[in-house]
């Protein structure tokens, strides 16, 4: 396959890269296609970077970004199709916005096979299973539901993109803060009892509400 | 126009944190107009103490990068009108907020605010400038240890450096008995070695690792000998005059006395 593709969706621009050519090389190859391909993008000067099966470390993102930026172009996100789950460390560049996704479709899955802490957090178009705890001050942010095979102290935030049919699912269901959509709520400040079985939050007649998995019907 | 006050310390765990809060608390109990603001982006805590980690939508980065406004990310305190806090970002870049962003965030708080009090991340780098770049005044807090005593006078150092003339000094966790004893630093060592004015003395209290795990503040607990001291900070924030509490008395017979009444000491 060509080191580089230029496609366009609905997303935006994307670059294919194939990182089995190596780095140098490829930077290359994108100055060209950039070039070549500069009346295609017009105006549009965010592209999302595609990884393929490979996810780049901390300093080909740095390099890449800034043959962009000699390109005039900014990241608007970097994904790539991993199968396995990998974390990327923030860059020192505060502007790049680097989501980890594990692929393009919405309804995709991630699963994460770990507890979260504090100052973790999780960002996924699709929905998230979590086979561990969120403690307080991580975060998780899914476009679809949210599954925690374990305790949810944390903030969870459920279609994140306007999905009022998404749900929170933990089986200790005690957050910081739960939001589905974009209403927010959060536990009175007086109570603080645990659950003793797997609880799930969901929005009904414009409210968040939280039920006992158990007795949840389908409607 | 508001004051900006940086709570700091260099080293940490000393209570640069319970001091805020509970300045900050005693502030708006007396009826001041108050803002906290958590500058320890990553370890955020100050929340948690103020018992408001829960009602956090929006953060300092947030409000540094624009993406809300300043009124949006300012939390209400549960206990008093005036009482705001701006919480740290926990999970977002650290290097997000610059000595200018903080400088202009304290000017546009000054103008709605009498009392603007910063909140300092242990440590001498990055979030210790940002911290002090739109301060006024300092308040530097140390614990009666040797370790604690090297790096506020550090801090000091580099406060007078950056303009930040005249700091004061709030000794922490300080326990009367053992000081007696010989086995702790008196204050008149710790003021002699660093040479700046005692603005408060707060004896080491339960009360306050009970306070600090419930999130109310112990300023407002009326049995806490440690809340005293705070409400006696507070004042001498205040520029008004209050005597030092004579803790050696305190531990003595006022003790004696209070548990014979029923009283927590």
């Amino acid at each position: 396959m060509e080191p580089v593709k230029l496609k366009g969706n609905r997303e935006g621009l994307i670059l294919k890269l194939d990182l089995k050519t190596s780095f140098p090389i490829l930077c290359e190859n994108i100055m060209a296609k950039i070039k070549s391909a500069d009346a295609f993008l017009g105006d549009n000067r965010e592209i999302i970077i595609n990884t393929g099966n490979h996810v780049l470390d901390s300093d080909q993102i740095e390099e890449l970004t800034r043959v962009l930026q000699s390109l005039d172009l900014g990241i608007k996100k970097i994904i790539s199709e991993a199968k396995e789950e990998r974390e990327v460390e923030k860059p020192i560049n505060s502007q790049q916005k680097i989501e980890l996704e594990q692929s393009l479709s919405e309804g995709s899955t991630l699963m994460v096979r770990k507890n979260l802490r504090s100052g973790q957090s999780v960002f996924h178009e699709g929905t998230v299973i979590v086979m561990g705890d969120i403690n307080p001050g991580a975060e998780v942010v899914a476009g679809g539901h949210i599954f925690v095979l374990g305790h949810l102290r944390g903030v969870a935030h459920a279609g994140a993109r306007g999905d009022k049919d998404a749900v929170v699912y933990a089986n200790k269901l005690q957050p910081t803060q739960l939001r589905i959509a974009n209403l927010i709520t959060r536990a009175p400040d007086d109570e603080s009892v645990a659950p003793n079985e797997p609880e799930l939050a969901r929005i009904k007649d414009g409210m968040v509400i939280i039920e006992k998995y158990s007795l949840y019907k389908e409607e | 126009m508001g004051e900006v006050i940086v709570i700091t310390s260099g080293k940490g765990g000393v209570g640069k944190t319970t001091t805020t809060a509970n300045i900050g608390t005693g502030l708006a109990a007396q009826g001041k107009k108050v803002v906290l603001i958590d500058t320890d982006i990553g370890l955020r805590n100050l929340d948690v103490v103020m018992g408001l980690e829960n009602r956090i939508v929006y953060d300092l980065v947030d409000v540094t990068q624009g993406n809300c406004r300043l009124k949006q990310a300012l939390i209400k305190d549960k206990r008093f009108e005036g009482l705001f806090l701006l919480p740290a970002a926990q999970t977002k870049d650290k290097n997000a907020v610059s000595a200018d962003d903080m400088k202009k965030l304290c000017e546009e708080l000054r103008e709605e605010f009498d009392y603007i009090i910063v909140d300092c991340p242990a440590g001498i780098e990055q979030g210790f400038k940002n911290a002090i770049a739109g301060a006024d005044r300092a308040i530097v807090v140390t614990t009666p240890e040797v370790s604690a005593v090297r790096d506020a006078d550090r801090i000091i150092g580099l406060l007078e450096a950056n303009n930040l003339k005249r700091p004061k000094l709030v000794i922490n966790r300080l326990r009367a008995d053992m000081v007696k004893r010989g086995d702790m630093m008196n204050i008149d060592d710790m003021i002699d070695i660093l040479a700046i004015e005692l603005l408060g003395v707060v004896p080491e209290d339960e009360q306050i690792v009970i306070s600090t795990n419930k999130g109310e503040p112990a300023v407002l607990d009326m049995n806490s000998q440690a809340g005293q001291a705070y409400r006696n900070i507070t004042k001498r924030v205040m520029n008004q005059e209050v005597p030092l509490l004579n803790l050696d008395y305190e531990t003595g017979i006022v003790k004696k006395l209070k548990r014979l009444l029923g009283l927590k000491g």
